[in-house]
């Protein structure tokens, strides 16, 4: 069985090494050609002959196109090797050949499911060890802005995320699972790769929007500080216009870490019932009467800017990856519930 | 012969939406037999194939062979049975020996040199690219896979249409010359029946989703006449399966040994062609059932 499976992908998966094994290969380059370029002193000057943006494809274009492609390994992959996974067979009857040898449909599907599936995850976690490297790279000069799009800002990054850690070959897995399972339902393989990359962009969208800033504790900077003086009696305002929330501290803290955005919270230790924060904060927005501010403090609301924080992507990694890995199990799930009901 | 039919199916329908592919079905084939399955397209021949070799489920009925209820996802009924798809589904980017490689990997038991043994007479290139070969070839390689399985039961579903005359001999003859050696059953089926009427012992006639009549070729010979007559003579003790009107005469197909006839009516033998053709065109005789007085000339419960 896993013969006649590398048999018949080997060219693909020949195929999907070689593109693999470029991506990596010019990861390595460009990132040594920004070590290089780091030294130089045309980029400490902040001068137009700095390597970094300049020269015939220059280097900041070059980490966003590599970003960007990393982005489609999963998709891809899903498209490519999980579509045709059952369809194609479907397509060309062979099912009815391979079904009337002595093997199950069930084992049939789980040892090619696994073989292709595998050999996917093997290849994309071996191009994660390039990928972090680079990011790391790219991380180290957060300050600086100087790459583009995904890489800048930190692995947590909506664009970035994903193509690192384990999430890299969890996305792999789940898109081809989603792939398949698409691909043994539909039972055609255009109407399955189309399917795989609506329902993966939805899905990427949805996780980031709604799963993972709640996978971790989130970094709360209150934008409304009250000054260490106010505690004290004083003729001035407590709340002090001069005061910043951004202190070196607070920097330090959210360097690389993902913005999630501005909104309200609950004073910690406060206790309240009544509406969400976002609501008690945008009713105080509204009011006239009170000034915003007395009224934010009234009700124990903090405004400010949330943050998931690097020293927790870790920890995101991992449960971001074992809830796809686990979807990656349902759909398998699916697909052989599909298989087994299948009938000519 | 043992009492356990090779495939036997009881009531056994499939429906695909709200069409029937096949209907109450009841037949069996004797073990050892070479069993023809003959009916025009679209009457459920490849349906009836498909829900023996499990790769169908059926919506009514059972189908059992060698008296094991066949259910898909089931390997037991696989080890059992060689199928060939009307189709020929095979992988067009293996080459010849790669395919029976295939066989041998997803097989318990593979005889590799009975399916060498038939490629190599019949010269089909091992090394050559499926996608490369002839139809007659690519069939050949299916059917070598089916052989190499060394199975108790081949299920053969059109396997020689779109062949030409030579192909087509070819591969019957290499087809008997393999089971008569281990005495396999062979189930097959064709839309023409002359390609069946050299090999086939068993008969087993389907029109219209339903089976029309089963038995061996001697006895469908035997119980089979024609009658031929004046126009409007009524006729009575016989089964009539087809009328066929000229100006003066009619030509009845009948079914049973007919009585005491009018001297006006002739009596000759059919051969096979001319008994499955009136099965296969009894709806005229339907159309005319009032020239006989047999009320069964329409209707015929499976035998």
């Amino acid at each position: 069985m896993i013969w006649l499976i590398w048999r018949r992908y080997r060219l693909l998966l020949g195929l999907a090494a070689v593109v693999l094994v470029g991506l990596g290969v010019w990861m390595l380059w460009a990132g040594h050609a920004f070590d290089a370029a780091v030294v130089s002193s045309a980029c400490h000057d902040g001068s137009s002959e700095c390597p970094i943006y300049n020269g015939t494809l220059s280097l900041s274009v070059q980490a966003d196109v590599i970003n960007f492609l990393l982005l489609f390994v999963p998709c891809l992959s899903g498209m490519v090797f999980g579509a045709p996974l059952v369809a194609g067979e479907l397509e060309r009857f062979t099912n009815r050949l391979v079904w009337t040898q002595g093997i199950s449909r069930t084992k049939w599907l789980v040892v090619k499911w696994c073989t292709v599936g595998v050999s996917l995850v093997v290849g994309v976690a071996l191009l994660t060890l390039i990928v972090q490297w680079w990011t790391g790279h790219a991380t180290e000069r957060i300050d600086t802005n100087w790459i583009g799009i995904g890489l800048n800002g930190g692995v947590l990054r909506p664009l970035t995320f994903p193509i690192t850690g384990f999430a890299f070959s969890a996305y792999t897995l789940f898109a081809f699972a989603l792939g398949t399972a698409l691909g043994a339902v539909l039972r055609k393989t255009s109407w399955a790769v189309a399917g795989t990359v609506v329902v993966y962009t939805a899905v990427s969208v949805l996780v980031v929007l709604f799963v993972r800033p709640s996978l971790a504790p989130q970094f709360f900077v209150d934008e409304n500080p009250v000054p260490a003086a106010a505690n004290a009696p004083s003729t001035a305002s407590p709340f002090d216009a001069t005061a910043t929330p951004f202190t070196a501290g607070v920097i330090h803290e959210i360097g690389g870490s993902w913005d999630l955005g501005s909104g309200y919270r609950y004073a910690p230790g406060a206790h309240v019932s009544g509406p969400s924060a976002n609501v008690a904060g945008q009713r105080c927005q509204a009011l006239n009467t009170t000034p915003y501010l007395a009224c934010l403090s009234d009700h124990h609301l903090q405004q400010g800017e949330f943050y998931l924080t690097v020293n927790h992507y870790w920890e995101v990694q991992w449960k971001e990856s074992a809830l796809l890995v686990l979807t990656a199990g349902a759909l398998l799930g699916l697909t052989v519930w599909s298989v087994r009901r299948w009938t000519a | 012969m043992t009492d356990v039919a090779a495939v036997e199916t009881i009531d056994l329908g499939r429906r695909y939406h709200t069409k029937w592919g096949l209907r109450d079905c009841s037949l069996s084939v004797p073990e050892g037999s070479i069993t023809g399955l003959v009916g025009p397209n679209g009457a459920g021949k490849s349906t009836l194939l498909r829900l023996a070799a499990g790769l169908s489920r059926p919506t009514k009925g059972t189908v059992s062979i060698f008296g094991q209820i066949v259910r898909p996802n089931s390997t037991e009924h696989l080890r059992r049975l060689g199928y060939f798809d009307q189709l020929r589904p095979l992988y067009p980017g293996l080459r010849v020996d790669e395919t029976l490689r295939l066989g041998e990997k997803l097989n318990q038991q593979w005889d590799n040199g009975a399916a060498l043994e038939l490629l190599n007479e019949l010269e089909v290139p091992l090394t050559e690219r499926v996608s490369r070969l002839s139809l007659g070839q690519q069939a050949l390689v299916a059917l070598s896979l089916c052989i190499g399985k060394r199975p108790d039961l081949l299920l053969l579903d059109e396997p020689v249409a779109s062949l030409d005359p030579l192909a087509r001999r070819q591969l019957l003859e290499t087809l008997l010359a393999t089971v008569a050696e281990r005495g396999t059953t062979v189930f097959l089926s064709s839309h023409i029946i002359s390609e069946l009427e050299p090999v086939c012992d068993h008969l087993i006639i389907l029109s219209s989703s339903a089976v029309r009549i089963s038995g061996s070729t001697e006895e469908l010979l035997a119980d089979h006449r024609i009658l031929v007559g004046p126009r409007g003579t009524p006729l009575r003790g016989v089964e009539v399966i087809s009328v066929r009107d000229a100006e003066r005469q009619s030509t009845l197909l009948v079914r049973g040994r007919p009585p005491d006839l009018d001297p006006a009516w002739r009596i000759l033998q059919p051969d096979l062609d001319e008994v499955v053709l009136a099965y296969l065109s009894d709806r005229i005789a339907g159309d005319r059932s009032e020239t006989s007085d047999s009320p069964a000339s329409t209707r015929r419960s499976p035998s």
